[in-house]
């Protein structure tokens, strides 16, 4: 086997390296996989690793390093939603002190543009 | 061998970014590495590849205005020529049923008149199999699985992130302030009411006649024009570039009285549904949330109806022209704000998205991709009286005055 053939060849695209990543932080299954079916994983993700270069036993990176190095690379995963609030089951919107007594508070905006039509 | 031809349909760039280190990511550590790669981005196919020096040689030896027989570059290279095609960098002349249909769309898009940086954005930011729900699986240190955040997330995020822009934009400059007259009538009631409805009541279904106003007042024809030579104007109840409307609308009918579950398209001219499939109650709703990304709380929407432009209806006017891709994104969110209108009139819940499975909606529909592409996704259904999690409560808002 000649130097080139054991080399890791690394082709992955920027999109796809975050897709990896993100799988690997936040998907068991795939973790799974990763540490089973290592080559065929990575050669998915055009990562080819010569047979002979593998370690014996391959171990998937705590999920928070993997977090970490996605928002290193611009990309956290708790920001993204699909287009939809961030938060909003448990962190009221609008000026939080009022959320509590929004039925109140509206019923003072009702009020005072009563009294400014009048 | 076959002749050859490179596509003009890639765009190539240079990208200087950074990755794991491979070995150490075998051994469980992260440790980041600079990787610094040529990217070719392939229209045809919709994805982007690294190439190496040498393909790259390879591509620039290829014209994209004439043909030329393989034989004059592929010597000794003739399996790269190969990869270079089936990626859709390269067209041949080859019978292959792949290749065939790449270079269908590579003439098809040049004959269609697109411009290449439309091309570029529609083809390089459609999705496939997304699924949202599956994507932000979070398991920091709060313990929490789910993409709601918590407020010590949110402080995490912020800590992060920085703070987020403010939702007013402060523009410098001599201040007028404007009269502020509340106005009454169905109009401003109407938009009053308008929201985004994420929580529908199965039980009770959308009639027939509801969704067949919906659908005529926000897509039906209201008049037409011969402007010159067979180019025909079409007036809507929305505005659209040179009043071309090349916005189709597919209903996906999962709770409709009187109306089978199943995917439908809209027929203009007769104000009538033609059906495209029959589904079942359930496999409809289970359509219905595969196109919405995994958004499970638009899925259980009654309708949703896929917005698809008719590309060459506005690019045979608007040739290779810049802007006129915008103007298709335009036209879709016109209808989306009409739609959503006339279902709060109806008192129906309604709401649109662009987190959209556009290549799984084009193959199920049965459309040239080339041709006749999605943009987003209207919705409605009878809203449930219970407000969805994903729904913020908003508080009244008056614009601050000077006086006050």
């Amino acid at each position: 086997m000649n130097d080139e053939q054991r080399q890791i060849r690394v082709e992955i695209t920027p999109e796809k390296a975050v897709e990896l990543l993100r799988r690997l932080a936040t998907e068991d299954e795939f973790r799974s996989r990763f540490e089973t079916d290592t080559r065929g994983l990575l050669r998915e993700y055009a990562i080819e690793v010569p047979a002979d270069l593998m370690p014996a036993d391959v171990h998937a990176p705590p999920q928070g390093m993997l977090l970490e190095a996605l928002a290193a690379l611009g990309q956290d995963v708790r920001a993204e939603a699909p287009f939809t609030p961030l938060a909003a089951e448990k962190v009221p919107f609008g000026p939080a002190p009022f959320a509590p007594f929004s039925f109140a508070y509206y019923f003072v905006f009702i009020a005072l543009h009563r009294a400014e039509q009048s | 061998m076959p002749s050859v031809r490179r596509s003009p349909w890639v765009f190539f760039y240079r990208h200087d970014g950074t990755f794991v280190d491979v070995p150490r990511l075998l051994e469980g550590n992260v440790e980041l590495t600079p990787l610094r790669r040529t990217l070719a981005i392939s229209i045809l196919k919709g994805e982007e590849y690294v190439v190496s020096a040498d393909e790259l040689a390879l591509l620039f030896a290829i014209p994209s205005d004439t043909w030329i027989s393989s034989d004059e570059v592929a010597t000794g290279s003739s399996a790269t020529l190969e990869r270079l095609a089936r990626r859709g960098l390269v067209v041949t002349d080859d019978a292959d049923e792949e290749l065939t249909e790449l270079r269908r769309r590579d003439q098809r898009l040049t004959d269609d008149q697109w411009h290449p940086y439309a091309a570029l954005y529609h083809f390089l930011t459609r999705w496939r199999d997304v699924d949202v729900e599956q994507l932000p699986a979070w398991a920091g240190e709060t313990g929490t699985s789910t993409r709601l955040l918590n407020e010590a997330d949110v402080a995490e995020l912020v800590r992060r992130l920085g703070t987020p822009p403010r939702p007013f934009a402060d523009v410098a400059g001599p201040h007028y302030e404007l009269p502020l007259t509340r106005r009454r009538g169905r109009l401003y009631e109407t938009l009053a009411r308008r929201k985004t409805s994420r929580a529908f009541d199965a039980r009770v279904p959308v009639t027939g006649d509801e969704l067949g106003t919906v659908l005529y007042y926000t897509f039906g024809c209201r008049g037409i024009a011969e402007v010159f030579g067979g180019l025909v104007a079409v007036k809507k109840t929305s505005p659209s570039g040179g009043a071309l409307h090349p916005v189709e609308a597919y209903p996906l009918i999962a709770n409709v009285e009187g109306i089978a579950p199943g995917l439908y398209h809209y027929d203009v001219e007769s104000h009538a549904l033609r059906l495209v499939e029959t589904l079942s109650r359930n496999s409809a709703r289970r359509l219905a949330r595969h196109l919405t990304a995994g958004q499970s709380y638009f899925g259980a929407a009654h309708v949703l109806v896929v917005l698809a432009a008719r590309f060459p209806r506005s690019f045979w006017k608007y040739r290779r022209h810049q802007r006129a891709y915008a103007v298709l994104l335009m036209d879709a969110g016109h209808l989306s704000q009409t739609f959503s209108l006339v279902c709060t009139e109806l008192g129906l819940g309604a709401f649109v998205t662009a987190a959209v499975n556009g290549a799984n909606a084009e193959e199920r529909l049965g459309l040239d991709p080339t041709r006749e592409g999605v943009l987003a996704i209207v919705g409605c259904g009878r809203a449930s009286a219970e407000r969805s999690e994903l729904e913020p409560e908003f508080a009244p808002f008056a614009p601050r005055r000077a006086d006050s």
